[in-house]
């Protein structure tokens, strides 16, 4: 099996890609208000530990991937358990995803068109993308973070005259409890969501670069948010905030520029669709190549398409409507999210410690 | 087998063409009726809503300099129920994306906002920045039908008329969007301007001028089109417009061009009452001297700063008080600024705002400047 290699620079763009990914347009949880930016700087310090701990596994198990740290450390009947349920949520992760952009897509841009349309479009996409490898992935992900990070930047200056920066106060409104509520949910979505990247850390260089990959994606996929964070807020003002679907998508709609610059919200969803695309490929590789470690296939391209179209599939039936999609990604998913992003990778990571000082005293004994 | 091979291949490459058929739901602009503009009323017999929509004739071909358009009336049970069944008269489904204004009847609008404007805040074919007025004639729709005189599409001259009501400053210019936001938001009333036609010499115009004004989502009370223009000097929304002032006798003889005026509200504790102030600082030009002996020397400029700053303190105290007193609703947003500045107030008299508002102290300052007097140096002065 060919290894291959992603340079620093390409994997910090899948992983900022990642992180921002669908809360580009799903916004955040409406509760804190006009406080949300709090719960994000809370998200952002206690995503830190976990970093560490992400960034010692790589030290700890260089060359090697989450699949084979499992079945490493927990034997091959436990570990390939664990495994399951981490394909489990790569896929299901996936199919997430692609269903916030379906449901955007139908809520917004082709109220006619049914849902599975656009996601087999990106899915299909997604699925050529990962049967080409991991490193095609790295350089588009390269190349669509600067267009990203280029619209957004050109969005906030042509928002800046709507800007009512008075939503701002009163710091604090609604008080501690909704903010560390949010808090919570923003820590499991989107920024524990880069668990998924321990899979691909064998193709990671060196031996502390995963630390880097970490940082860099969760400080440049934080800003970024940040920056979303406070455009909807204050071009549309926590009340009006909390009742829409994708206040991003409304907070550019209305974006004017002396009448003439207007309706520009069709070319941003562009933004929306890029960061998506990026966050699905890695969750679709991270799944063939569980299901290849667990199943010991040679390679995982044979099984990239079928769970490709299973993704695809999940997706077009895995909520009834977007009132459950909302209800689902804000309330229920930071609790079903825990397992897979603090509890699997703290024991495994106790338990790998224990193990490397074992082996540490074994050398130096005799 | 090469051939079979070779067969399958062409076959194969035919099926992307399955997906280039391109638009899934294609629509021409002709199959298409777009709306320009929107009236509510309330059908009289049944109480239903009463929908009537302008919309731009497409039919009119290329002899034709301007867009024709055409008017539908329908009464039905809910706003959507209307539009859909709008379509048994059209034959085609209406286009709102182009609309440019929502006119509501007064009774419409006396009656509760919400039942009408959610479904345009809604759903996906509408867009949020379309301008919303309340007519002050007894229907709102016979506003839209006064095009029959004017030759052209109504509701494209409203809009028009919307962006350039900065250099008058009679009536608010809201959009849907900002009506909607000032409804959720606590301590901040919601209003939108008035039209009514205007009538002379037995000829009638469409005019903008004069606020209604709302407390929670029901139209309480209407204001001028000078009140309105105090209103939103107090709201920091004047960009534009003329202040007559006089000489201290009442008869008006200067005309000031208001250039920029900036508002600032702050809410404080004063003798353990809570005091709002409203200070002003207003940049204007003289543009109007109508004796020959009132702008004669440098002195003079500062008089007419003093008298326009006490008619502007005086307007904007009488009108804050006509609102308090009458209409309990705060459209100055002074509410807001006490949420922002002092959240622990702001807990306790939320509740009842409206009736904390009308008791609210308030004291107006007023700052005006004179920058410059146009392209004469004096007032006309008369020869013997």
């Amino acid at each position: 099996m060919n290894k291959e290699i992603l340079p620093s620079g390409q994997s910090i763009s899948i992983a900022v890609l990642f992180i921002i990914g669908s809360s580009l347009f799903m916004g955040v949880t409406g509760r804190s208000g006009n406080s949300a930016w709090i719960s994000l700087l809370i998200a952002m310090s206690l995503s830190v530990p976990l970093m560490f701990v992400y960034a010692r596994l790589h030290v700890l198990f260089p060359g090697k991937n989450l699949f084979d740290m499992l079945i490493a450390m927990f034997g091959g009947i436990a570990g390939r358990i664990i495994s399951c349920t981490y394909i489990w949520y790569a896929l299901h992760l996936g199919a997430l995803v692609l269903r916030n952009f379906g449901e955007f897509s139908e809520t917004v841009a082709l109220t006619e068109t049914p849902m599975i349309a656009p996601m087999l479009c990106i899915g299909l996409l997604c699925v050529w993308t990962v049967y080409s490898g991991i490193e095609v992935l790295g350089r588009s992900a390269k190349f669509l973070l600067l267009f990203t990070i280029m619209i957004l930047f050109l969005l906030q200056i042509l928002a800046i005259p709507k800007f009512e920066y008075h939503h701002l106060k009163p710091v604090l409104d609604s008080g501690w409890g909704p903010i560390l509520a949010d808090a919570m949910g923003l820590f499991t979505f989107p920024f524990g969501e880069i668990v998924i990247f321990l899979g691909v850390l064998r193709a990671l260089p060196g031996k502390g670069s995963a630390k880097k990959v970490f940082f860099s994606g969760l400080l440049m996929g934080g800003g970024v948010i940040m920056v979303v964070i406070f455009r909807n807020l204050l071009i549309l003002g926590p009340d009006i905030l909390s009742s829409l679907y994708f206040p991003a998508y409304v907070a550019v709609s209305r974006i004017n520029v002396g009448d003439f610059l207007t309706r520009i919200e069709g070319s941003s969803a562009i933004l929306f669709v890029t960061a998506l695309y990026i966050k699905v490929s890695l969750c679709l590789y991270v799944a063939s190549i569980g299901v290849a470690k667990v199943f010991k296939l040679k390679s995982y391209r044979s099984v990239v398409l079928q769970l490709g179209l299973l993704m695809v599939y999940l997706a077009d039936f895995i909520y009834q409507d977007i009132m459950q999609m909302q209800n689902f990604a804000y309330h229920t998913y930071k609790i079903y999210a825990l397992p897979f992003q603090v509890f699997f990778p703290l024991l495994l990571w106790i338990v790998a410690e224990i193990v490397a000082s074992k082996g540490k005293q074994k050398e130096s004994a005799p | 087998m090469i051939r079979l091979g070779r067969v399958l291949f062409i076959l194969l490459s035919l099926l992307p063409l399955l997906s280039l058929f391109g638009c899934w739901n294609y629509k021409e602009v002709d199959d298409m009726s777009i709306v320009a503009g929107v009236a509510l009323d309330k059908d009289e017999k049944s109480g239903k809503l009463l929908l009537t929509v302008e919309m731009v004739d497409t039919k009119g071909g290329l002899q034709q300099t301007q867009a024709g358009f055409k008017i539908l009336t329908l009464a039905g049970d809910t706003m959507f129920d209307i539009v859909r069944n709008m379509i048994s008269m059209t034959g085609k489904k209406l286009f709102w994306s182009h609309a440019k204004v929502i006119i509501l009847s007064e009774e419409i609008a006396r009656e509760g906002m919400v039942k009408v404007i959610d479904w345009y805040s809604r759903d996906t074919g509408t867009r949020s920045d379309v301008y919303i007025f309340v007519s002050k004639e007894k229907t709102a729709r016979e506003i839209l039908m006064m095009n029959s005189t004017s030759e052209s599409i109504m509701s494209f001259e409203l809009a028009q008329m919307m962006l350039d009501e900065r250099n008058s400053s009679t009536a608010p210019v809201v959009e849907i969007w900002d009506f909607i936001d000032k409804l959720e938001s606590s301590g901040k009333s919601a209003m939108a301007p008035l039209i009514y036609v205007h009538r002379a010499d037995g000829r009638g115009n469409e005019r903008v001028s004069g606020t209604a004004v709302f407390s929670k989502d029901k139209m309480v009370g209407m204001l001028s089109g000078t009140e309105s223009k105090y209103m939103l000097f107090a709201q920091d929304k004047v960009k534009g417009g003329v202040l007559p002032v006089d000489a201290g006798d009442g008869h008006p003889v200067y005309s000031l061009e208001i250039q920029s005026s900036r508002t600032k509200v702050r809410p404080s504790w004063i003798h353990d009452k809570l005091q709002i102030q409203v200070d002003m600082e207003t940049q204007m030009n003289l543009d109007e001297v109508m004796t020959s002996n009132g702008f004669t020397h440098f002195d003079a400029k500062k008089a007419i700063e003093e008298r326009a700053e006490e008619i502007l303190q005086e307007n904007i105290t009488n009108l804050i008080h006509k609102v308090q007193k009458e209409y309990h609703a705060d459209v100055f947003g002074f509410g807001e600024k006490i949420h922002e500045n002092m959240p622990s107030t702001w807990k306790k008299i939320n509740k009842d705002w409206s009736n904390e508002f009308s008791k609210l102290a308030v004291v107006v300052r007023s700052q005006v400047t004179i920058n410059s007097s146009a392209k004469t140096t004096r007032s006309i002065k008369i020869g013997d």
